[in-house]
């Protein structure tokens, strides 16, 4: 290459819209279509209303959702565009109107369903960054940004809340769906565990499948207070018979050993019995209907959500999920054979990134949840009071907007992080820079967590090698390289799974149903 | 600049005492009966100006702690908790006892315990509200909120409402009418006396009472809290009509000044101000060369065009202006 051209190269990198550049897009990617996601997810808002005797049930639908840009509402209730610079200066939120369409459904029981009322009303505000696509100032010249008070060299890619500038923070999770073996000690002795952080809409579960000192494989997850054993809950999963699970674990000799003697241990044979045995283990002391239907709710909402789709059946997700916890046994018989070696879990293929539009997200589907929730409440008691139900007089606004600005404004994020969002530093321009292109590891800094400070190979091109800070942070802290690229998750894995189907992959849950029937469903 | 919004906060907290000291009555001084007090807040005392008599010593100072540059700062920094505020049922002085069963250590209580927060919680929230006066106004501060919410009404406002509900249970006026109707007149009233008013016509449509009972229900509350709300100065609606038309700032001051000039000669005497606002925007909107139709006035001020066309004759003839 010539030396012309790799100048050229290196000085795009430097580029104003380079610097926050994966700010704007996590951050545009929510706004687009981030929003819309959650408010599908959620769908409807059910109400209490129809308990009773003679009663029909109400409910409200969940229709479309759109922000428009920035605006500031006076006192004296004129709305007028707000820019920016006028957000810092008047100690404003830069926010704008979130609209959604909502309709009021009553019946459904012995008369008709009728819409009551339906309405895109103002849902609330949320607060937009700087420079994004919703930005009043984006794709603006020079001159137009100075005539506006705006400085052109500014990057963006922060907030403004009540007037003061916050960036949220990157953050360096351990890659969520993916299977981690592991050494652990339990009791003195070394055991072996498979992990997966099992993440779907917002909801995140951590999956064990440990083997342990006499050979054994138990499995944990949420809602179920310690372990099970590994062959009951596949069995309880529709894998029933013996060669089946040992088939799908390995065709290895010495693990289908380890398998064998496993299966010796097993206390259940059918699927019908490892159900009846989950129910005592979710719900001991409870009538045995309820215990029957307990297992079956536990097994379908808290065991490895990740594999469950839309528009895949029950069933054949089941399937799926004993599949992949076999796929975990193996991983943790290899561990004990040394057939592996113990996932590195500093690599950076293991680590994932949140930024501003994932953590948006979530604070935005929490947000959501709170006005259900508080729409729900308007509707029963205006029902009760026998008012004419209509969607103005159910949605109190201030609900949605003080549940994205108060988590911005202090830091404090949902599920109990703190520091999610910093004030910018303006000490300089380059701390203005560097900021913007920091990120956090979840890590606490008040342990020592050696490998996790250590510079890892796999940080080449990505991490600056040498900018971290002195003290307890010390390589938690990081900075993006300036050549990094960051890719993004794929939007609709629909289309991913169709492109692997063409190019022979067999057995995607979904995709290939009528295809495949008998043959492997290994992946 | 720490130091000057530190200076800023002290002035409006002790303005907000002396006002505070002034309802009680008791504020002057017991040696020369000199009403002029100051509050050092650097010595803590409360100081007679005229003989030097220390009236108040080893006052409280509500403020937050030294140096505190941004909002979360001052926040952490404060000594003290939220103010109080008239619209919550208990002034916000509520103890709740917080859902996670956790104890001050953060570690999870005993199933034992934990059933025993369960019932202290549910009795928490049962005897909150002591009664029915209590549940009633719990009920309507949040109708007040809902609404407030809804029409976009600041906090400084929704104070006043509350304030203004608050006194007319005191009154016993709620008796025979229903408390949404009297929440949204509290409400009407409030926006009017703080100058930002909204029409009848908007706050029906937030409310979940009728038009007619909620103008009933005001006029009576009014009267009988003697409110003594002037009519409004149609002034007050034009930059809200203006913006929502996306009228500039040149025809604002054209319709103000039009408002004035006619006002001057009695036309506004007996006459909606909405109306009169929407037909001077009209008017001005047809000078600046920004013209709007009557059917977009109407729509926004929530008139009609015959209003519109009415008052729009008088006042160009007023003006001695011939459209």
């Amino acid at each position: 290459m010539l030396q012309e051209d790799k100048r050229e190269l290196s000085e795009s990198y430097f580029s104003k819209e380079r610097l926050a550049e994966h700010h704007f897009r996590s951050y545009n990617a929510f706004l687009e279509h981030g929003m819309q996601d959650v408010v599908t997810e959620k769908e409807r808002i059910e109400t209490d209303i129809g308990d009773k005797e003679d009663e029909e049930p109400v409910w409200v639908e969940l229709g479309d959702v759109r922000a428009v840009t920035p605006r500031v509402r006076e006192a004296d209730g004129s709305e007028e565009l707000l820019y920016p610079q006028e957000a810092r200066l008047r100690n404003i939120t830069y926010s704008a109107p979130v609209f959604m369409e909502m309709s009021i459904v009553r019946g459904g029981e012995e008369e008709e369903e009728r819409v009551l009322d339906t309405t895109e009303t103002k849902v609330g505000r949320m607060p937009i960054m700087v420079g994004s696509d919703k930005c009043n100032i984006s794709g603006f010249s020079d001159e137009e940004l100075i005539e506006i008070g705006e400085d052109p060299a500014d990057p963006g890619g922060y907030f403004i809340i009540n007037g003061s500038e916050r960036v949220l923070m990157t953050s360096e999770d351990l890659a969520p769906n993916k299977i981690l073996a592991e050494y652990d000690s339990k009791y003195g002795d070394e055991i072996q565990v498979a992990k997966t952080f099992s993440q779907r809409r917002g909801y995140r579960a951590l999956v064990l499948v440990e083997r342990n000192r006499e050979g054994l494989l138990e499995v944990s997850f949420p809602s179920v207070s310690g372990s099970i054993s590994f062959v009951t809950l596949v069995r309880a999963l529709g894998l029933e018979s013996d060669e089946e699970i040992v088939h799908r674990v390995s065709e290895d000799p010495e693990i289908v050993k380890f398998m064998l003697e496993n299966l010796e241990e097993a206390d259940v044979q059918t699927q019908e019995e490892a159900i009846e045995d989950l129910g005592q283990r979710v719900a001991s002391g409870q009538g045995k209907n309820y215990q029957l239907k307990r297992a079956n709710y536990v097994i379908d909402r808290y065991l490895l959500p990740h594999l469950h789709e839309d528009g895949v059946e029950e069933e054949e997700t089941r399937i799926n999920k004993a599949y992949y916890l076999c796929r975990m046994a193996e991983a943790c018989f290899e561990l004990a054979l040394g057939r592996r070696e113990a996932d590195d879990k500093d690599h950076y293929a293991n680590k994932r990134l949140k930024v501003s539009g994932d953590l948006m997200k979530d604070l935005f589907r929490t947000a959501l949840n709170k006005l259900a929730r508080d729409v729900k409440y308007q509707l029963e008691r205006a029902n009760m009071r026998n008012r004419e139900l209509t969607v103005n007089t159910v949605v109190r606004s201030d609900v949605l907007t003080e549940r994205l600005e108060h988590p911005i404004a202090t830091g404090n994020w949902v599920g109990g992080r703190s520091g999610v969002s910093q004030l910018v530093d303006r000490t300089d321009f380059m701390g203005v820079l560097s900021h913007l292109r920091r990120l956090r590891s979840p890590l606490s800094r008040s342990q020592p967590h050696f490998e996790a400070r250590d510079l890892h190979a796999t940080q080449w091109g990505r991490i600056c090698p040498s900018e971290t800070p002195e003290g307890p942070n010390c390589g938690l802290v990081k900075n993006f390289a300036q050549a990094m690229e960051l890719s993004q998750d794929v939007d609709d894995e629909r289309d991913l799974k169709q492109e692997l189907s063409s190019m022979g992959v067999e057995g995607i849950p979904g995709i290939s149903m009528e295809t495949t029937s008998t043959t492997s469903a290994d992946d | 600049m720490t130091r000057s919004t530190r200076q800023r906060e002290r002035e409006t907290a002790a303005k907000q005492e002396e006002e505070e000291d002034s309802e009680e009555g008791v504020r002057e001084c017991p040696e020369c009966g000199s009403d002029n007090l100051v509050k050092s807040s650097d010595r803590a005392e409360l100081v007679c100006n005229d003989c030097g008599l220390v009236v108040e010593e080893e006052q409280i100072d509500p403020g937050p702690e030294w140096r505190a540059f941004n909002h979360q700062e001052r926040q952490e920094k404060s000594r003290v908790g939220a103010p109080t505020t008239q619209t919550m049922h208990d002034k916000g002085l509520t103890t709740t006892i917080d859902w996670k069963d956790k104890d001050a250590y953060g570690r999870s209580i005993s199933s034992k315990k934990r059933s025993q927060m369960h019932r202290l919680r549910k009795w928490q929230e049962r005897i909150r509200t002591k009664d029915a006066g209590e549940r009633n106004l719990q009920f309507a501060l949040s109708e007040i909120d809902r609404m407030a919410s809804a029409l976009g009404v600041p906090r400084s406002v929704r104070e006043v409402a509350s304030v203004i509900y608050r006194r007319a249970l005191k009154e016993d006026l709620i008796r025979g009418r229903s408390i949404e109707g009297v929440a949204t007149s509290a409400l009407y009233a409030a926006c009017r006396k703080e100058g930002i008013p909204r029409s009848l016509e908007e706050i029906s449509e937030v409310s979940r009472v009728e038009r007619k009972e909620i103008g009933r229900t005001y006029r009576y509350i009014s009267q009988e809290l003697g409110l003594e709300m002037k009519p409004v100065d149609p002034k007050k609606y034009v930059p809200r009509f203006c913006s929502e038309l996306e009228l500039t700032e040149e025809v604002q001051s054209k319709a103000n000044e039009i408002i004035e000039t006619t006002a001057e000669e009695g036309l506004l005497s007996g006459k909606s101000p909405t109306g009169y606002a929407a037909a001077a925007i009209y008017a001005a909107s047809l000078l600046c060369n920004e013209k709007k139709t009557q059917r977009e006035v109407a729509d926004v001020a929530q008139v009609t065009e015959v209003t519109i066309r009415n008052r729009y004759q008088e006042q160009i003839e007023a003006m001695g202006i011939h459209g």
